[in-house]
């Protein structure tokens, strides 16, 4: 008895078939796995965010008051200073410095003053990705 | 095989239907599956968002000297207003005074709180 191989066409059918299904559930997995790595990286940035937001006020409350935004977009309130470079903060306080490098590179910072009529002033951290404001984060020093 | 012709079988319409619906079962456990971990990680960002809505609330109303309900109301939206949540159309910033605690909250689309806080605090303050 000799045995019925498959056609061509029904091979050919096959194949067609799985590269389909194929195609979708990869688009599937790469779709939920860029779902995850966002997920991890946005939790990393909390948590970042949340060890930074109590350096950030420390370091206001070392400072005093007084700031003023240099041209270089940095924060400074007499000898001390706060600036960005690239995904670094450098806080300047009482002769120490301080620098924080855990964010990822293509974060931005932005220091900013706001003096609100409705409340006390309070100085600002922005964190962006260079479109979207991520994050700010807020410290008074009139307290 | 009959007299040298090839004789194809195709498959039936029930192997047809069979296979197509595992198929779409497939595929839409998977989608679903996705779906669902998308709607997660929105969720979390939102509650994440809005902790860091509260927190920097907490931060400024802490800074004034007498804060009553109405100014710290206006500085929690006014924070709100200046975070990545408001462009959100279905989450909205709730403020209200209950039991004598001053309750702010973020809530999303289902009117579900999301984050919230209660603050101590009088009617009435010295407000700028």
């Amino acid at each position: 008895m000799r045995r019925q191989n498959y056609t061509l066409v029904e091979m050919l059918c096959y194949i067609a078939i799985l590269a389909v299904v194929m195609n979708a559930i990869m688009l599937l997995f790469v779709d939920g796995s860029k779902i995850c790595g966002d997920a991890i990286k946005d939790a990393d940035m909390n948590r970042e965010m949340f060890l930074m937001r109590k350096k950030w006020r420390n370091f206001v409350q070392k400072c005093g008051g007084n700031f003023e935004l240099r041209e270089d977009g940095s924060l400074a309130s007499s000898a001390n200073f706060a600036k960005a470079e690239g995904g670094k903060l450098i806080f300047f306080a009482d002769g120490e410095k301080r620098e924080y490098s855990f964010f990822p590179s293509n974060m931005k910072f932005e220091f900013k003053i706001e003096k609100p009529e409705l409340s006390a002033p309070y100085l600002v951290i922005e964190v962006s990705d260079g479109k979207n404001i991520k994050k700010r984060i807020v410290a008074c020093y009139e307290k | 095989m009959k007299n040298g012709k090839t004789k194809f079988r195709f498959f039936s319409m029930v192997e047809m239907v069979c296979a197509i619906g595992v198929l779409v079962l497939a595929g839409g456990a998977f989608y679903s599956a996705s779906g669902a971990m998308g709607k997660y990680k929105d969720k979390l960002l939102a509650r994440n968002e809005a902790n860091c809505v509260l927190d920097n609330s907490i931060e400024r109303i802490s800074a004034e000297k007498a804060p009553g309900a109405g100014l710290a109301g206006k500085i929690f939206l006014d924070e709100f207003a200046k975070s990545p949540l408001s462009q959100k159309a279905e989450i909205k910033a709730l403020c209200e005074i209950r039991n004598g605690f001053l309750l702010l909250g973020i809530t999303d689309g289902k009117g579900k709180r999301i984050a919230e806080l209660k603050i101590k605090i009088r009617e009435r303050g010295d407000e700028k």
